[in-house]
Parts: C-alpha cells; structure tokens; sequence
C-alpha cells in the first residue's frame, strides 16, 4: 500500500526552509557544508532549546515545521540516524576523563541517547503512538521508511511522522577523514561531482516527511515502496535488481522519468552510478530518463538521502527540475514517476566502515 | 499480515550464564550473578555491576576469532549468542544467507572507542565502532546475511522493539525467517551515565523489594530465531513459541522517567493485548521491566495492577542478570518462552520484603506451573514503552 507524502521539511546547506532555494543555491569553497539555521527560537521553547545539541535542534525545528505544515496531524514517530546525537556522546565521553568520572553533569549522557530526537519529538508534540528508532548507517532513513509503511498498512496509525536525522561534528570528521571518507582538499561544492577525485564533502542535515495511509486531497506526492541492500559494483547486477524492484510496483524502466541518484564527487563511486545509467540507456533508447543528482548540495552524511527524498517531492509536487540539481535532461515535460536510488560506498574506505547499502525508493506524482 | 510468527531457535549470554541452558540453571537454582566492582571494565567506580564471567581474550577464543582491536565485547557477546541461536534453530552456513537480521544496540562499539578516543592514529582497527551499523552489519558478513538488516535503537527497549519489528517483517512478506536480539557489552559511558542521573544501585538491585534503591547495569546478548509458521513447517523446525502480541506506545512525558502513575505503560500492554486478541486473564504471567528503580517498579507496579490486577505473577528477572540495556527485550523474551517451554516462573531472587506501595503478586523463587502466555515489559528513556506476549505454540 502506497503512502500519501502529507508535507516535508528540510533543514539542509541550502535555504531549504525557504520558499524557492534552489534557484540560487549556495556554494563555498569547504571539505564539509552546515545547515542553514531555521529561526529555532520561533520553533522551540527558549528554555528547552539551551539544553539542546545541534542535532536536537535539527530535529525538533524540522519535525515542528512538517507536523505544522501537514493536514493530518502524525500519531507516530519513526526517526532514522545514523550517529545520532555524537557530539553529547563526545562530550560526555570526555567529561569521563577530566572529571575522573566523579559529578558529571548528565544532561549530554541523557541527550545521547539515541532514541533522544524520537523521543523528544513525542514529547513536544504529545504524540503518544508507536515510537522507534533505526540507527543503522546508511540505510537508516530507508529503514524507518519500511517501518512507516508497515504501520500505515497494519492501520496502526494515521499518519507517521519520519524523519532522517545526522549533525556534523568535527569528531566525525576526522574519525572518517581516517579512512577516506572526505576529500583531502577543499572544494566548492556546486563542482564537486564535476572535479576529479576520490572522497566527497562532509554535511548534515535533517528531513522530515508526514505520511498517511489514506489521501488527503492536498498530498504532495506517493512513496510507493522502499527497499535497501547490500551494494553491488556490478552495474548489470544493480539494473537487474532495479528491475526486479520497479516490476513488484508493475513499472517498467520505461515509466521512470526521472533517477533521483546518490553519487557524490567520489569518482569510482560515481562510476558505477554512470554505468548502471548507461545500461539503462541503452536497455530504454529514446525513453531515457532524466537524471537528478543532490549531494554536492547537502553533502554525504548517513541519511543524506533524506535531502534526496525530500528533492523528488518537491520535483513531483512542483513538476520543476531545479538546474542545479540536473545532471542531464532527455526531453520530458511531465514527471510521473520518480526512481530515487542511493549507493554509499567509498573507494579509498581502508577499514570497511560499514557494508555498504544500496537503497531504492520509487515516489509517484498524485 | 495473520501469520504467526514462531520462534525457532535462541542463544544468550549473560551475568547468569554462557549459554541458554546455563541461564536456565541459574534461574531454577535462583542464585543471580554476583553483583560486584567491574573486573573487566577500566574505571575507577567501584559500584557493583553484573559482568559476563569472561574476560575479551577468553570470549574471543569462544568464538574462535584471533585477537583484534577491531572486536569490541559487545560483537564478541552478540557472535557467541547469534550462534548458540542458529545452532539451536538447526540453521546451517548456507542456509544463513536466505536469513535477515533485526539487532539492537545502545552502545554500538563505545567500549572500544572510549578506550583509545586520543590515540586513534594508531588504533584504525577500532574505527569502525564508531559506525552504528558497523555491530550489526559485522554480524550479518560473519553469518553471510544480506537483506533485511537494520538496527533498532531505543535505549533499554531496544531489542523488545526488534522483535517487534522482526515480526512485522514477516506478516508483510518482507522477510520469511529473520535472526533478531540485542547486545550491549558494559562500557564507560554507560556506567558513568547512569551513574551520573544517580539510579545505580549502591548496593546490588533489588527490583520491586521494599530496599529497591536503584539499576546493577549488566551485559550481554541474546538473539532468537524468528520464522513465518510456512517456513518453520517446510524445514520441520522445532517450535519454542510464538510471538503473538506486541505493542509500541510513547509517554510523552519525561526524557528519563516513567510517568508515576503507570498510564503510559498501562496503554502499551492493553494495546499489545488488543493486537493479540487476548482477555487480561489470559496472561499466565508476567516478565517485568523490573529494574529495581523506584520510580519505575512503582510506576510498573501501577501499570500492572490496573491492566492484568494483583493476582498474576510477576518477575523482574534482572535480579539475576542486571540491567542489560539494549539486550534485555531478547534476554527477557528467551527467560518467557523458557517458562513455557519448561512449565516454570521464575522467583524474584532479589526480594526480601515486597514493595509495600503497590499490592502485586513476587514469587519468591522458582516454581513450576502451567505456562501458556507470558507478557513481557520493556520500556525505556525517551518514553519508550513496549510490550511482547509469548504464547505456546
């Protein structure tokens, strides 16, 4: 059962909290971009907002802004994170060695907890229903999107609120700047996937998606299904399995207008990316698709993809593909379907961080 | 989405023991794990802790790794407990890849990390505990698994919610036969922060006794087997249960406390009744939170009292295991299916004097009785109620 996309937020590197970002994104010359702050005073109680991380911020601004903009209001919270709230586990942990583990202040151990943006999300909002959270690296937004499915088609809710949540932190950066994460010298992010290298750019960011299993009349778009594996570098594996997955929602490669994809300035990451699409092109002839990229404008973080998503709503909503993100055109003036399709891996990875996750999540226009 | 979802197998380690059996041994013996100054864990708190009777070195060689930095306990407590569960469920190496995995963590690596954070240049090795999926998805290499796999991360509801979502998988069709638990080995961090909101116990827990003055933070892991009753019957698996309720409610009402009441965790087992199909007087007995808190036991007590009344058992069986975080859901659902399997509820090895502001019913020690369907609590900081009913299968 599809579900029906009742509003989004997305506090990202871009003014996404305003109203036509994109026409003029921003650029700098950086090995990481930070979110553009909302007004948070606006969003969150002055005196809760002093306690809070970075990361408590994002979530509770971006989940204010979609439960205020949705018809439906969420009877449930699934959060997706992949490290969750680490700069309170970086403070604690060091408050550990110089405090000698005596008379620590507990408020960052209470925040680190990892179900902390859930959480806290439920208790703003008094949303008393289910309540999860999936922490499990790059496909953790992909997975709690599984979850809200589920939910909606058990008819245990009525509409969940989901988001995808990962802050910076210069902890993180070094840690993954070990093995290869980052690139090794600064580079303006709108050329990034245009300059050769390997390693992408650090970012964060923090989408939030209101979902309901019935139609309201003013629904923004339908994520069909979701589904997340491991990757293959095996470009003809990877169509296959892209196929097999659009044929379960009885689509063709035909009926995609547009692959919404993950590749991100790594250049033999991105490779595979271009193989797959080259296969794809050859397989669909003059019915290829369009091809939208998005990381160079939000960044890698684990639940990046949350700014993709969110991307191939606006796209179906708005029926405008924002110049900046397009990697190619082929002609088409109306976008039904959307194919959104992630593969995190890095080339240079010297530790095999994690295994690395391909997700595919196919969105339709109502 | 009616199929039943069974449970085929198990594997756990724990303070109370190195396998199932050997909890199983404790429990009917009712002598808990030594509660005592951590042996293994560097710190210099010296408050007393439920640790597996293993040392890293010894836990590695059980699992038959070479020694590596890379290998933090918790991976090394969840190998030894995922492989007793798919011993135990007859599933072989190559049947493993057709598996998906639901695991639960708090700490993730933490342990590994908190001890060489300065030095990382020269620990690379350790790294990848940083990664939250990193547990997991060495787990799901080791065994060959490939797809679903994720991670839940509720604090110390952790794993109830895996098994939970682990069974949702299988009446979607998502997954026909999934291995799902929780791992937490103790850390640091953990101690330290549980300290630090001031409920350790000084003194060793004792859920629910008139004394309760606080958690013994444990470690462990236990992971379960779970199949759809179609692929449980085609390889002739032998049945421990059945998961046949679950629910999953918010509080909305602290970041660490229970509201004291028991309202919340009150709707959470009246849904997870309404799931099942089932009267309150079908619940033979009950497998508490019970961490030995007083604001949880009494606000337990209270949610117990007003769903299931006074007169059902209850048992907080981390008298005997400490307070294993993430892991406790699945620790806790293997001690529920035990009772049913072996006719037997278990005793409150930590209660000498009942808790006198809620009126419930604490076996003493273990007794053997006829075990239908026992409810399990979970519940957890951020308002994280959840609740699992196990039934014969």
């Amino acid at each position: 059962m599809p579900a029906y996309i009742q509003s989004t937020s997305m506090i990202s590197p871009q003014d996404t909290c305003g109203e036509d970002s994109l026409e003029q994104p921003r650029h700098e010359v950086c090995q990481h971009l930070l979110c553009v702050d909302p007004d948070y005073k606006a969003l969150i109680p002055p005196a809760r907002l002093r306690r809070m991380s970075r990361i408590l911020k994002m979530g509770l601004a971006g989940s204010s802004l979609c439960i205020q903009r949705s018809p439906v209001k969420p009877d449930a919270v699934i959060v997706g994170t992949g490290l969750s709230c680490v700069t309170d586990l970086e403070r604690f942990m060091r408050s550990c060695d110089d405090e000698h583990e005596q008379m620590l202040s507990p408020t960052p151990f209470i925040n680190s907890s990892h179900n902390s943006v859930a959480g806290q999300i439920a208790m703003a909002n008094q949303i008393t229903g289910y309540n999860n959270t999936h922490f499990h690296g790059v496909s953790s937004l992909e997975s709690a999107l599984v979850d809200a499915l589920m939910l909606l088609d058990e008819g245990d809710s009525r509409c969940v609120l989901v988001g995808g949540v990962d802050e910076y932190s210069q902890m993180k950066f070094d840690v993954f700047s070990r093995v290869g994460w980052w690139r090794q010298q600064p580079v303006d992010n709108l050329e990034l996937l245009h300059t050769r290298g390997e390693g992408s750019i650090m970012g964060e960011g923090a989408a939030f998606f209101a979902l309901s299993g019935q139609p309201s009349g003013t629904d923004l778009a339908q994520l069909v299904d979701v589904t997340s594996s491991l990757c293959t570098d095996d470009a003809d594996e990877a169509l296959q399995r892209i196929c097999a997955f659009l044929e379960r929602q009885g689509i063709a490669l035909e009926d995609v207008d547009v692959i919404v994809d993950g590749r991100n300035g790594d250049e033999p990451s991105d490779a595979v990316y271009e193989a797959v699409e080259a296969l794809w092109d050859a397989r669909t002839g003059e019915r290829r698709p369009d091809v939208v990229a998005y990381k160079h404008l939000c960044g890698e973080y684990l639940t990046a993809s949350g700014f993709g998503l969110w991307l191939s709503v606006r796209l179906l909503h708005g029926q405008h593909l924002p110049a900046c993100a397009v990697v190619r055109r082929s002609g088409r003036s109306q976008w039904r379907n959307v194919l959104f399709y992630n593969c995190f891996r890095s080339s240079v990875d010297k530790c095999c961080v994690c295994n690395y996750t391909e997700s595919m999540a196919l969105l339709r226009e109502v | 989405m009616t199929e039943r979802v069974l449970i085929t197998g198990a594997g756990m380690v724990t303070a109370a023991g190195v396998g199932v059996e050997a909890n199983l041994r404790t429990l009917m013996g009712g002598e808990g794990a030594a509660f005592a100054p951590a042996r293994y864990l560097h710190t210099s708190l010296t408050i007393p802790v439920a640790e597996v009777p293993l040392d890293n070195n010894e836990l590695t060689a059980r699992c038959g790794l070479q020694p590596s930095e890379a290998h933090s306990r918790t991976y090394l407590l969840a190998l030894l407990a995922a492989q007793e569960a798919l011993d135990s469920a007859h599933i072989s190496a190559a049947q493993a890849g057709k598996l998906g995995l639901v695991a639960a963590t708090t700490g993730a690596g933490i342990e590994v990390i908190e001890a060489c954070y300065d030095t990382l240049d020269q620990h690379l090795a350790a790294i990848p505990n940083f990664s939250s999926s990193n547990l997991t998805d060495s787990l799901a290499r080791y065994f060959g698994i490939t797809h679903p796999v994720t991670t839940i991360s509720t604090a110390c509801s952790s794993s109830a919610n895996a098994l939970q979502v682990a069974a949702r998988l299988i009446r979607h069709g998502r997954a026909s036969r999934l291995l799902v638990g929780g791992m937490d080995g103790l850390s640091r961090f953990s101690l330290n922060g549980f300290n630090s909101i001031e409920i350790v116990s000084p003194t060793g827990c004792r859920p629910f006794d008139a004394s309760h003055n606080g958690v013994t933070l444990g470690e462990g892991a236990a992971f379960l087997v779970l199949e759809s009753e179609q692929a449980a019957q085609e390889r002739g698996a032998e049945v421990w249960g059945e998961l046949s309720g679950y629910a999953n409610r918010n509080e909305a009402y602290h970041p660490t406390s229970s509201r004291p009441d028991g309202a919340g965790a009150a709707e959470t087992i009246r849904a997870a009744l309404a799931q099942a199909g089932m009267q309150p007087d079908g619940v033979d007995c009950i497998n508490a939170h019970g961490t030995g808190t007083v604001v949880n036991d009494q606000s337990e007590g209270n949610a117990i009292v007003s769903t299931l009344g006074s007169g059902v058992p209850v048992t907080s069986t981390k008298g005997f295991t400490g307070h294993t975080l993430a892991a406790c859901g699945a620790v806790e659902a293997i001690y529920s299916l035990l009772s049913i399997r072996h006719g037997v509820i278990f005793g409150n090895n930590r209660v000498l004097q009942p808790m006198p502001e809620v009126s419930l019913s604490l076996p003493l020690h273990t007794y053997t009785a006829s075990v239908s369907t026992v409810l399990s609590n979970s519940f957890g900081f951020g308002g994280s109620n959840t609740v699992l009913i196990f039934t014969k299968a």
